[in-house]
């Protein structure tokens, strides 16, 4: 977190991170629509023909005048690709609060633990390992979801402090705001 | 940093500015984040350029990095964007990205020697570092009126921001 003085600014920086196609871009998505035009940027994708995000995506959120300060929130999504581990480390730095949005259709579980496990990797690297994580549990409507027990037992905090969780449907707008408020709420309670 | 030490560099910043007519000089962080800036962009863009000015550095890295087989990434490295609306100078100092944004005044020889010794003589440890302290000064300045009733942020700030109902 950073202070700009003479601009009265409060600089926030949350990271949405998870595998590939879990809905990374689709929770900025849906942000960038609900959230008035005034109190945000426009959604800046780097990303692909294919619509997979290559480097990241950022969208930054001005939550107006707040105790004489202006907090300003950049909201990044990492590439979920395997092979864009560097690039996800690259863009973890500085993080003052992160999202790991899962995907609950059941044969993606190992995928989620595999980058579960990569970012508390990156996260203790960075020395950010004791910022406020929300974990998301996405795509609830998928036939069979991964049950909410499966994950708690499977994603666990590494100090085995309790991970909050938002159940959603990123592509129906359900949780999106939720998760934001939530992580938000952890931020600024530390 | 000190408010005696920010101003000093803000006024460098300024001075460089002033010199070479740029629209925009900003100093941002390794992580995208603008540490100091002045001009004439809103703070939507200029955190926009700090952050994409710090991803466009690190891949120049790794370009760097791949095409001369080195094991890490140079000290310094400068980039030139030329597009025809005009030109962007972009001078990454680890762990620091300076960013000089060209108007029609701009003369490239001077912004280059601007920018290189901003790069220089900036004490970039004093630009970093910030008392926690101050951080949580800050925060409390929010947290209070954030939390000031158990429903202040779900019915006052997102209620704010949010254009239309769920």
């Amino acid at each position: 977190m950073r202070v700009i003085w003479d601009r009265r600014e409060l600089h926030i920086k949350v990271v949405y991170y998870g595998p590939p196609l879990s809905g990374k871009t689709t929770n900025l998505r849906r942000l960038q629509e609900n959230i008035a035009p005034q109190h945000r940027s426009d959604l800046v994708s780097l990303d692909t023909e294919g619509d997979r995000t290559l480097f990241f995506d950022l969208l930054e959120v001005n939550l107006g005048r707040i105790g004489g300060l202006q907090p300003r929130v950049s909201l990044y999504t990492v590439p979920g690709q395997p092979r864009y581990q560097r690039v996800r480390e690259l863009v973890l730095r500085g993080a003052d609060g992160v999202v790991f949005v899962a995907d609950s259709a059941p044969h993606r579980l190992r995928e989620n633990h595999a980058m579960w496990q990569q970012m508390w990797q990156q996260m203790y690297k960075l020395r950010i390992q004791d910022v406020p994580v929300v974990l998301q549990l996405n795509k609830r409507d998928v036939p069979n979801p991964t049950p909410v027990a499966q994950f708690q037992q499977l994603l666990r905090h590494p100090k085995g402090e309790e991970v909050p969780i938002v159940e959603a449907q990123a592509k129906h707008n359900v949780g999106v705001r939720e998760t934001f408020a939530l992580i938000l709420k952890r931020i600024l309670q530390r | 940093m000190s408010e005696e030490k920010f101003s000093h560099i803000k006024k460098c910043l300024q001075e460089v500015r002033y010199e070479t007519g740029a629209s925009v000089v900003l100093i941002a962080d390794e992580s995208g984040r603008a540490l100091i800036y002045t001009g004439t962009e809103e703070p939507h863009t200029i955190s926009l350029l700090a952050a994409l000015s710090a991803a466009g550095l690190s891949a120049l890295q790794e370009i760097i990095m791949t095409s001369f087989r080195l094991p890490q990434a140079a000290d310094e490295q400068m980039l030139m964007l030329e597009v025809p609306q005009g030109e962007i100078l972009l001078l990454s100092k680890p762990p620091l990205v300076f960013l000089l944004v060209f108007s029609d005044k701009t003369r490239l020889g001077m912004a280059r020697l601007l920018l290189k010794r901003l790069a220089k003589e900036a004490d970039w440890r004093a630009i970093l570092h910030q008392p926690e302290d101050q951080v949580q000064q800050a925060l409390n300045q929010v947290k209070e009126e954030v939390f000031s009733s158990e429903d202040k942020l779900e019915n006052d700030l997102f209620h704010t921001l949010w254009q239309r109902g769920e």
